[in-house]
C-alpha cells in the first residue's frame, strides 16, 4: 500500500521526465538503408551538435549527400569530453562504416592512429591537415578552410558600404564591429580577415572586435554588439556559433546591419518583424563535405591529398539574399563580385595566409 | 560522529539489519526496473531500434574488451574525483572546486611533460606537479575560509572559473603549436604516458589501482590518523572541536588543500592517462561527477570505487549507444538527471508515516548554519535507509 | 557604458538570486537556479511563440520553473533525496531536457529558429526620454522592473509577513516551527516554488527581452552565479540585491574593456569571478560575524 503510492509518485517522476522530452521518433543518427553495393558513412562529431555553425554545417552536407545518393550515413556524436574522443574513434573504425569523416584540429593525431590502424577504412579529415609523411598513413583526405576569405569579403563588404554613401542605416560614424566565439585560431582568422578587408577597401574605417568567450551565449553577443554600437559601429560581422543570436538581435534593436556567417542566417534575416542580417560571408563545410561523400560513393575520394577550400572552389562567398539584393547598391555588389574573383585567383593571398 | 557514520552503525542492531537489507534490496530492484521503463520509454521516443539501443546501453561495456577497458578508465577518473569531495565534505567543507583543481593538476601535469626531457618514469614527475599544483589551488580557498571567512561555495565555484579561463588562457599563449586550430597542446611524449596493465585482452590502465588507492588513503586519513578525526569532528561541530581544544582552522585550510590535491591528481591523471595531452575542456565536468560520486556513498571513501564503477557502466553504456544506436546525447544526459533522483529518493516509508498522520519533522533536526548545504545534505540522510 | 545594459544584465541575477536566498533561508539550497533559468527560457520562448503573447511566455516560464522546483521539492523533501544531488539532477534533466523539447519541436538542437519570436511587454515612462536615470529605466522589460519591486517585496515579505517569518524560521530552528503547530516542509515547499517562480522569470529575461529566442545551455552559468551573489550577500535581502547587481556591473564592465582595449578575453572574462574573490576575501570577516548573528555556528 505505502509502496505503491510511492511507485506513483516516482511513476509521476516518470511522466514529468517524458512529458518535459516529449520527443518524436524522428532520429539523427542511422539513417536506414542504403545501397548494400555503396559505402557506408560515418560523420563523427567530436564535440555537439547544435553549435548553430561548424558541426551543423557538416552534418548538412553529408546528410545531403548521403541522402541524394542512396548512401547509409549515420552521424556519431561524443560530445565534448576530450578524453572521449580517441576509444570512441577507434570504435567507430572498428565499425561497419567504410568511409569516416572527422573534423576539428583536435582530432588530427586520433585519427592519423586510427587510419593507421585500419589502412582498409577511408578517412576524410576536415578542417585540419594530415601530415601522411610524419604517420604513414595514406587513407587520409583532408580538408582545409580559408576563413579568412570569408572573414576579408564581410571586411570589405562593411568597407565598401561605409564608401558608397547614402546607405541605408549606414550612418556618418567611421566604425564597424567583429564578434567572435571563443577566443581560438580559427575564429582569428575570420577576425583577421575582416580587418584586412576593412583595411582593403576603406583603411580610414575603425575596427572594434571581441570575443564572446562561448559559442553558446547569445546574452554575451547582445552586450558586447550592444557595446560596439554604442561605440559607433553600425555594421556588425558575427563568427560565433549560437551567440551570433545575440548579435542580430542588438543590430536589430539599434538599427544597424549584422553580417552573418552562415546561410541559414542569410535567409532568416528578421528579428521580431524587422530585417537585420544583409548578408553572410559564408563557408561552405557542407558543400565541401558533400564533396567529399560523392568522390567516395564513386570510389575517386583523393586520398593521401590535401584541398584547400575557398573562393576558387566557391565555397567562400558573399550569400545573395533578399536584403543583399535590396539595401546594397548595385556598384558594390558588383565591387564584392570581383573581389571574390580575384580572391579565387590568390590576389589576396598575402594578406589572408597567417 | 558524523553523519554518514550514524547510517553504518544503525544496521547493525538486530533485526533492524536484516529489515533494512530487505528493504533496501527491495527498493534497489523496484528503482533499477523503474529505471529501466523510464530509459525505455526516453529511448522509444528518440531512437529508431529502442530495444537495441537499450540492449547496448546496458551491455555495452561488456561488449568488447576495448569497451571494457574503457569503462574501467572512466570510472578510474571518476574514483578521483569522487575521492576528492569525499575527503572535504567529511570535514563539513562544501567546496565545489575539483573542477577547477582538476584543470589545474592537469596544466602543471602537462606544462611539465611538455617542457622535460623524455625519460622513463617522467610521469611520476606529472602526478607529482599536478597533485602539488592541485593542492595549492586548495590552499586559496581553504586559507580563505580558515582565516577570512570567505564562504567555500562561493570562492570554489568562482576560482572554477578563473581555473577554467587561466587554463584556455596559458594553453592559448604557450602551449599550443604555431599551427594549432584550437587550443590544445601537442601531444605527450609516449614515456609521459601512464602505463597501463594488460590482462589478456583487456588494458588496464595504472589509473585504476591508484585511485583504488587514493580511497583507501582517504579512507585511512579520515578514520585512523589524528589529524583525519579532528578533521572529522569539525565537520560534525565547530563548538564541539573547538570546546576540545582542536585546531578548528587548521582542518578546514589542510582538508580543502587536501580535497584540491586527490583532484589535482585527478587531473593529472586524466592528462597522462586519457587525453595525453593538454586541450580546453579537458576536465569535462568530471569534477561535478565526483560529486554525484561522493554522495551517492555518502561520503564513505570505501564505497567510492564501487559508486564510481556503477556510474561509469551508465556513462559508458550511454556512449556506447550513442555510438551504436544514433541516440541523441540528450537522451543520456536526461536520463542520468533522472537516474540520480531515482536512486536518492530514499524513504519513502517514512514520508507515508509521515502522511498518515504520526508527526515527525522531515529533518533529522535542525539545521546548522555555517556550511548549512552540508548539514542539510546530510541530515536528509541521517534519516534515510 | 549603458545603464540600460546593466539594468538586463542585474535583472536575471537579482531575481535568481533572491529565489535562492528564500530557498536557502528556508534550509533548502537551490543548486538547481540553473536548471530552473534554463527551463523557464526555453518555456518562454515557447509560450510567448505560439501564443503571441510575451505575458504567456512569462507565465509559462514560471510555471515550467515552479515545476523543476516542485520536481526538487518531492524528491529532497519528501522521498529524502540528497538535496545536492537531487538540483544537480534537475539542472540535468534541464540540460538534456530542453534540448529534447527543441528538437521534438523543430528537429533542431541548437537554437530556437523556426518558433516564432516573442518579446516580453516593456513599460515605458511617458516623457523619461530626457532624464538621465529614467530614461535608463523607460523602456525596459516588465521582468526588469519586478526585479527592482523584488527587493522592497522581499524586505516586506521578510519583515511584514508570517510566510517570511516562517522561511527564516524554517530555516534557523525548525523545532520552533513544530512546536507552534507548522510543518516545516510546508514552508519549504513555498520558497522552493517561489525560488522557481523567480528563476523562470530570470530565464525569462535572457530568451525574451536581452536576447529573442532559446540558444541551448544559454544561462551559462548565470544560475551559479546568482547563488554565489547570494552568499556574498551574506545571506540577507539587501546585500543579495547588491551583490547580484554587481555582479550585471561587473558583466558590463568586461564587456566594455574587450571593446576598447586590446586585453586577454580570458582575463577580462575572468573579472567578475576575480573581483568577488577579492570582495568575499575582504568582507569575510564581517560576512562571518553576520552568519553567527543568524543564529548557528560558523
Amino acid at each position: 500500500m505505502f509502496r505503491r503510492r510511492t511507485r506513483a509518485l516516482q511513476g509521476l517522476g516518470v511522466a514529468l521526465v517524458c512529458l518535459l522530452s516529449a520527443c518524436s521518433p524522428a532520429s539523427n543518427g542511422s539513417a536506414d538503408g542504403g545501397d548494400p553495393g555503396k559505402p557506408a558513412v560515418a560523420l563523427f562529431i567530436p564535440g555537439q551538435l547544435g553549435d548553430g555553425g561548424f558541426f551543423d554545417n557538416s552534418q548538412t552536407g553529408v546528410k545531403e549527400a548521403g541522402v541524394r545518393l542512396g548512401l547509409k550515413v549515420r552521424t556519431v556524436e561524443t560530445g565534448p569530453d576530450p578524453s572521449k574522443w580517441a576509444p570512441a574513434l577507434n570504435d567507430v573504425a572498428g565499425g561497419d562504416d567504410q568511409v569516416i569523416i572527422v573534423g576539428t584540429y583536435g582530432m588530427k593525431q586520433i585519427v592519423e592512429q586510427a587510419a593507421q590502424a585500419h589502412p582498409e577504412k577511408s578517412f576524410v579529415l576536415y578542417d585540419v591537415e594530415s601530415t601522411p609523411a610524419e604517420c604513414g598513413c595514406h587513407n587520409i583526405y583532408s580538408i582545409l578552410y580559408r576563413y579568412s576569405e570569408s572573414g576579408f569579403l564581410a571586411g570589405a563588404l562593411a568597407g565598401l558600404l561605409h564608401k558608397a554613401g547614402g546607405v541605408e542605416r549606414i550612418g556618418s560614424g567611421n566604425t564597424v564591429g567583429v564578434i567572435g566565439g571563443q577566443d581560438i585560431p580559427v575564429i582569428q582568422d575570420y577576425i583577421n580577415g575582416f580587418k584586412a578587408g576593412v583595411a582593403q577597401t576603406n583603411p580610414s574605417l575603425k575596427v572594434l572586435s571581441g570575443y564572446a568567450g562561448s559559442f553558446a551565449d547569445p546574452v554575451k553577443g547582445q552586450n558586447l554588439a550592444a557595446q560596439m554600437i554604442s561605440d559607433g559601429a553600425d555594421v556588425l560581422f558575427t563568427a560565433a556559433g549560437g551567440t551570433d543570436k545575440g548579435v542580430i538581435q542588438a543590430a536589430a534593436e539599434h538599427d544597424v546591419w549584422a553580417i552573418g556567417n552562415s546561410l541559414t542566417q542569410a535567409d532568416d534575416p528578421m528579428v521580431n518583424g524587422k530585417t537585420a542580417v544583409l548578408t553572410s560571408a559564408v563557408t561552405s563545410v557542407d558543400t565541401s563535405l558533400a564533396d567529399a561523400v560523392e568522390k567516395a560513393a564513386a570510389g575517386t575520394l583523393p586520398l593521401g591529398t590535401t584541398v584547400r577550400f575557398g573562393a576558387k572552389q566557391k565555397t567562400n562567398y558573399v550569400a545573395q539574399s533578399q536584403p543583399y539584393l535590396k539595401y546594397v547598391p548595385e556598384p558594390v555588389r558588383g565591387e564584392i563580385e570581383k573581389i571574390t574573383t580575384e580572391m579565387a585567383d590568390g590576389r589576396y593571398d598575402s594578406v589572408l595566409d597567417r | 560522529m558524523s553523519a554518514s557514520e550514524t547510517i553504518a552503525v544503525v544496521p547493525r542492531q538486530s533485526g533492524a539489519w536484516r529489515r533494512a537489507v530487505l528493504r533496501g534490496g527491495g527498493r534497489l530492484a523496484a528503482t533499477v526496473a523503474l529505471a529501466i521503463i523510464v530509459i525505455f520509454v526516453l529511448l522509444a521516443m528518440s531512437a529508431d531500434d529502442p530495444a537495441a539501443a537499450l540492449g547496448s546501453l546496458l551491455s555495452g561495456p561488456f561488449t568488447s574488451s576495448f569497451r571494457t577497458g574503457q569503462w574501467l578508465s572512466d570510472s578510474a577518473n571518476l574514483m578521483l574525483s569522487g575521492a576528492a569531495v569525499a575527503m572535504v565534505f567529511r570535514a563539513g567543507q562544501f567546496s565545489l572546486g575539483a573542477e577547477g583543481q582538476i584543470l589545474v593538476g592537469a596544466l602543471a601535469a602537462g606544462a611539465a611533460v611538455l617542457h622535460l626531457p623524455s625519460f622513463p618514469g617522467v610521469f611520476v614527475v606529472g602526478l607529482t606537479l599536478g597533485a602539488l599544483a592541485g593542492f595549492l589551488f586548495g590552499l586559496v580557498p581553504g586559507l580563505m575560509k580558515a582565516y577570512g571567512g570567505s564562504d567555500e561555495i562561493v570562492s570554489t565555484l568562482m576560482l572554477n572559473y578563473v581555473a577554467t579561463y587561466g587554463f584556455a588562457l596559458l594553453i592559448n599563449r604557450y602551449l599550443q603549436p604555431a599551427s594549432a586550430g584550437y587550443p590544445v597542446s601537442d601531444f605527450f611524449d609516449p614515456a609521459a604516458f601512464l602505463p597501463s596493465l594488460r590482462i589478456g585482452q583487456l588494458t588496464i590502465g595504472l589509473a585504476l589501482p591508484f585511485a583504488i588507492g587514493c580511497c583507501v588513503a582517504v579512507w585511512y586519513l579520515i578514520n585512523w590518523t589524528k589529524t583525519g578525526f579532528e578533521m572529522g569532528a569539525v565537520g560534525a561541530s565547530v563548538p564541539f572541536a573547538q570546546a576540545t581544544g582542536m585546531r578548528v582552522r587548521r582542518s578546514v585550510w589542510l582538508s580543502m588543500a587536501l580535497s584540491g590535491l586527490i583532484a589535482g591528481l585527478a587531473g593529472a591523471v586524466i592528462a597522462e592517462g586519457s587525453t595525453h595531452r593538454l586541450i580546453v575542456g579537458l576536465s569535462a565536468n568530471i569534477g561535478f561527477d565526483g560529486i554525484l560520486v561522493a554522495l551517492l556513498t555518502a561520503n564513505r571513501p570505501l564505497l567510492i570505487p564501487l559508486a564510481a564503477v556503477a556510474y561509469g557502466y551508465i556513462r559508458t553504456g550511454g556512449d556506447i549507444a550513442q555510438l551504436s544506436s544514433g541516440i541523441p546525447r540528450e537522451v543520456i544526459t536526461t536520463l542520468q538527471g533522472f537516474l540520480i533522483l531515482a536512486v536518492t529518493a530514499r524513504a519513502p516509508l517514512a514520508w507515508i508515516r509521515h502522511r498518515a498522520g504520526r508527526r515527525r519533522p522531515a529533518h533529522g533536526g535542525p539545521v546548522i548554519p555555517g556550511p548549512a548545504p552540508l548539514r542539510a545534505a546530510a541530515s536528509s540522510q541521517r534519516t534515510g535507509s | 557604458m549603458l545603464l540600460s545594459t546593466i539594468l538586463q544584465n542585474a535583472a536575471p541575477y537579482v531575481l535568481a538570486a533572491t529565489g535562492c536566498l528564500l530557498a536557502d533561508r528556508a534550509g533548502v539550497v537551490n543548486i538547481a537556479s540553473e536548471g530552473m533559468m534554463l527551463f523557464g527560457a526555453l518555456a518562454a520562448v515557447l509560450g510567448a511563440g505560439y501564443s503571441g503573447f510575451g505575458l504567456v511566455g512569462l507565465l509559462a516560464a514560471i510555471v515550467v520553473a515552479s515545476l523543476l522546483a516542485a520536481i526538487l521539492a518531492i524528491f529532497h523533501l519528501h522521498l529524502r533525496a540528497n538535496l545536492i544531488l537531487a538540483g544537480l539532477a534537475v539542472n540535468l534533466l534541464a540540460t538534456g531536457g530542453t534540448v529534447l523539447v527543441l528538437y521534438s519541436l523543430t528537429g533542431r538542437t541548437g537554437d530556437s529558429s523556426g518558433i516564432p519570436q516573442g518579446s516580453l511587454p516593456e513599460i515605458a515612462i511617458p516623457g523619461a526620454e530626457h532624464v538621465p536615470v529614467l530614461a535608463s529605466l523607460s523602456g525596459q522589460s516588465i521582468v526588469v522592473w519586478l526585479a527592482l519591486i523584488s527587493l522592497p517585496a522581499t524586505l516586506y515579505l521578510w519583515h511584514r509577513t508570517r510566510l517570511g517569518l516562517y522561511i527564516r524560521a524554517a530555516g534557523e530552528s525548525e523545532s520552533a516551527l513544530v512546536e507552534s503547530g507548522l510543518r516545516p516542509n510546508r514552508v519549504r515547499w513555498a520558497a522552493l516554488l517561489l525560488s522557481g517562480l523567480l528563476c523562470g522569470m530570470a530565464g525569462a529575461q535572457l530568451s525574451l527581452s536581452t536576447t529573442h529566442g532559446f540558444v541551448r545551455d544559454m544561462v551559462a552559468g548565470r544560475g551559479f552565479i546568482a547563488l554565489g551573489a547570494m552568499y556574498l550577500g551574506a545571506r540577507t535581502p539587501v546585500g543579495t540585491f547588491v551583490a547580484a547587481s554587481l555582479f550585471g556591473v561587473l558583466d558590463a564592465v568586461a564587456t566594455v574593456l574587450q571593446v576598447r582595449t586590446n586585453f586577454s578575453t580570458q582575463i577580462l572574462l575572468s573579472i567578475p569571478y576575480v573581483a568577488i574573490l577579492l570582495a568575499l576575501f575582504l568582507n569575510g570577516q564581517r560576512l562571518r560575524r553576520v552568519r553567527r548573528g543568524i543564529g548557528g555556528v560558523s
